[in-house]
């Protein structure tokens, strides 16, 4: 019987990957089966973990869990208030009376806002200003290396930029071009020994300046009240480099992600499926 | 045609089928490719040691849903299994709906493994929907928000669950979540509570994490599959996440190649023509 299920699940996981070849009613099927399924199975799982026991059972049944308890009592009110909330939700289908639906909905945007924006206010600006205000000296640095390595890369390319494209060297053939890189590599690895014989001496946290430097530059990238220019150009300008990086860090993640789903559908069918792996 | 042409103008549905076939082959012929371990996991694997066994239990909150299965799954048995063998009690829960057949089956699965007995060694909740409410309803009283388990008994009649009244009473949460759940955990469990939270996400949304992290507001973070993979290597069990490191190396070497192929492609063609043009006019 498992057997049965696990190749209904190969063929509708081959079903939705065939689209990569082009569209066909196997796709088209898989994909509205998945959609169709999802609902009933996501209506089953609330209706049972929480509308029966959170409202039908108090409001009909007269029971909570397994305690009773009274009609018109504590509880029963406190189970039909929020289930007729609920459903008055639903007449933002009738037009005639969908104004009723909007004091539901109030109550439940005022009180979900009421909840979050305290705790996320807190999560989300306090603690990360907190986070934010690092001492730039005199304190340990464990990521000294991962920051000594990167700036001596961006050493390499910001050489690398001003040679081949400011000062046009290497312009005439490859073998050029080969060396301004070589050169810039050289100029890249002595700043990053450099960087790490200040790191070394545990004066300044390399990480923490870079950290401050990029918080600022990145702020003042959105900061749209005065025009980009002169000293704030040049530090929004900084913060649009450090905007690339994490983009290109996102992008990478995103990237493993997928393949990371790729890989669990492969091995479904290779193991599971096919048994041809362990 | 130039090749730089003939390669820009590749039909994508051979890239596709270079894909299958590159995540295909390492499964055959395995790389045995080290997996190093992180800081950000080498946190949350520090932080379930120190738990003491057969003491206040940990809270797992599987909240994925089968879309993530692949990156989830495995981090929620390499930290069952870390659980289980150090003898630290887990209780179960889950935010999502569809992560109510998944949670169960991992937590099964696990606690079979290791011998372990309902009740005294492990529990399930189960689901219930509100997010913001159960993590907020949970720090004044589990009861409030879980009456009874999953399967209708009552939490005083769950022994590991004696005592165990709210967050005072829960030495770790960790959420392993493909939405916003794991940041919930942050924002309702730590901020109010200070409860310790600890996170497992997919890896597109890790980036987001990091500040929470960086911030000491996440004990430890894994981080996709690849966290799942260091996980499993620090608990000296290689299992979904190792297996699929292999495939996940060779992908990312190849669409490396296959970027800068077609950007020295792109940058060849605009110069032809460009010069082109110029030899026109």
């Amino acid at each position: 019987m498992t057997f049965i299920w696990t190749t209904i699940g190969a063929l509708l996981t081959l079903s939705i990957y065939s689209f990569l070849y082009k569209d066909n009613p196997f796709y088209k099927f898989a994909e509205h089966l998945v959609v169709g399924v999802s609902a009933g199975y996501y209506l089953v799982i609330y209706y049972f973990n929480f509308i029966h026991p959170n409202v039908f059972s108090p409001v009909f049944l007269l029971r909570l869990g397994d305690e009773p308890i009274s009609f018109f009592g504590f509880h029963w009110w406190m189970a039909l208030i929020p289930g007729v909330l609920g459903i008055l939700l639903y007449t933002r289908f009738f037009p005639k009376v969908a104004w009723v639906g909007r004091y539901a909905l109030a109550v439940y945007v005022g009180g979900y806002a009421g909840l979050g924006i305290s705790p996320v206010m807190q999560a989300r600006v306090i603690e990360q200003l907190r986070a934010n205000a690092l001492s730039v000296a005199g304190v340990e640095d464990p990521f000294a290396t991962m920051t000594n390595v990167g700036l001596g890369v961006v050493i390499f390319a910001v050489v690398a930029y001003l040679l081949i494209v400011k000062r046009n060297l290497g312009a005439r053939n490859w073998l050029g071009k080969v060396a301004v890189i070589v050169v810039s590599a050289v100029v890249g690895y002595a700043g990053y020994l450099v960087l790490t014989l200040i790191s070394n001496a545990g004066v300044v946290s390399l990480t923490n300046i870079l950290l401050v430097v990029g918080l600022l530059g990145t702020l003042t990238y959105f900061f749209f009240s005065m025009k980009h220019t002169g000293a704030l150009g040049g530090l929004a300008r900084v913060g649009i480099v450090f905007l690339m990086v994490g983009f290109g860090a996102s992008f990478g993640y995103t990237v493993m992600s997928r393949i990371s789903l790729l890989i669990g559908r492969v091995s479904f069918l290779l193991h599971d499926w096919l048994h041809l792996i362990d | 045609m130039s090749w730089a042409e003939k390669v820009l103008s590749i039909d994508r549905r051979w890239i596709f089928l270079a894909i299958g076939i590159a995540v295909t082959i390492p499964f055959f012929l395995p790389l045995g490719l080290p997996v190093v371990v992180t800081p950000p996991v080498q946190s949350l694997y520090d932080a379930v040691e120190e738990l003491e066994p057969n003491s206040a239990p940990l809270l797992l909150s599987i909240d994925y849903a089968p879309a993530t299965l692949p990156e989830l799954e495995p981090m929620s048995m390499a930290i069952l299994r870390h659980c289980f063998r150090n003898d630290v009690n887990v209780v179960v829960m889950t935010l999502h709906p569809a992560g109510y057949g998944l949670a169960e089956r991992a937590l099964l699965a696990a606690a079979e493994e290791h011998d372990q007995v309902y009740g005294e060694d492990y529990a399930f909740l189960g689901f219930q929907p509100g997010t913001s409410a159960v993590i907020l309803g949970m720090g004044i009283n589990i009861r409030n928000v879980f009456p009874a388990d999953a399967y209708g008994v009552p939490l005083d009649e769950i022994p590991i669950m004696q005592g165990v009244r709210n967050y005072d009473d829960i030495p770790l949460v960790i959420s392993l979540a493909g939405w916003s759940a794991a940041e919930a955990w942050v924002y309702y469990a730590y901020q109010p509570y200070r409860q310790r939270v600890g996170a497992g996400v997919t890896a597109v949304m890790a980036t987001d994490f990091y500040p929470y992290l960086n911030a000491g507001q996440l004990e430890g973070l894994l981080g996709g599959m690849r966290g799942a993979a260091e996980y499993e290597e620090l608990i000296e069990t290689p299992d979904q996440g190792a297996r699929g490191m292999d495939s996940q190396s060779v992908i990312h070497l190849l669409i490396i190649v296959l970027i800068l192929v077609g950007n020295i492609a792109y940058f060849v063609s605009r110069k032809k023509k460009a010069s082109t043009a110029g030899a026109a006019s």
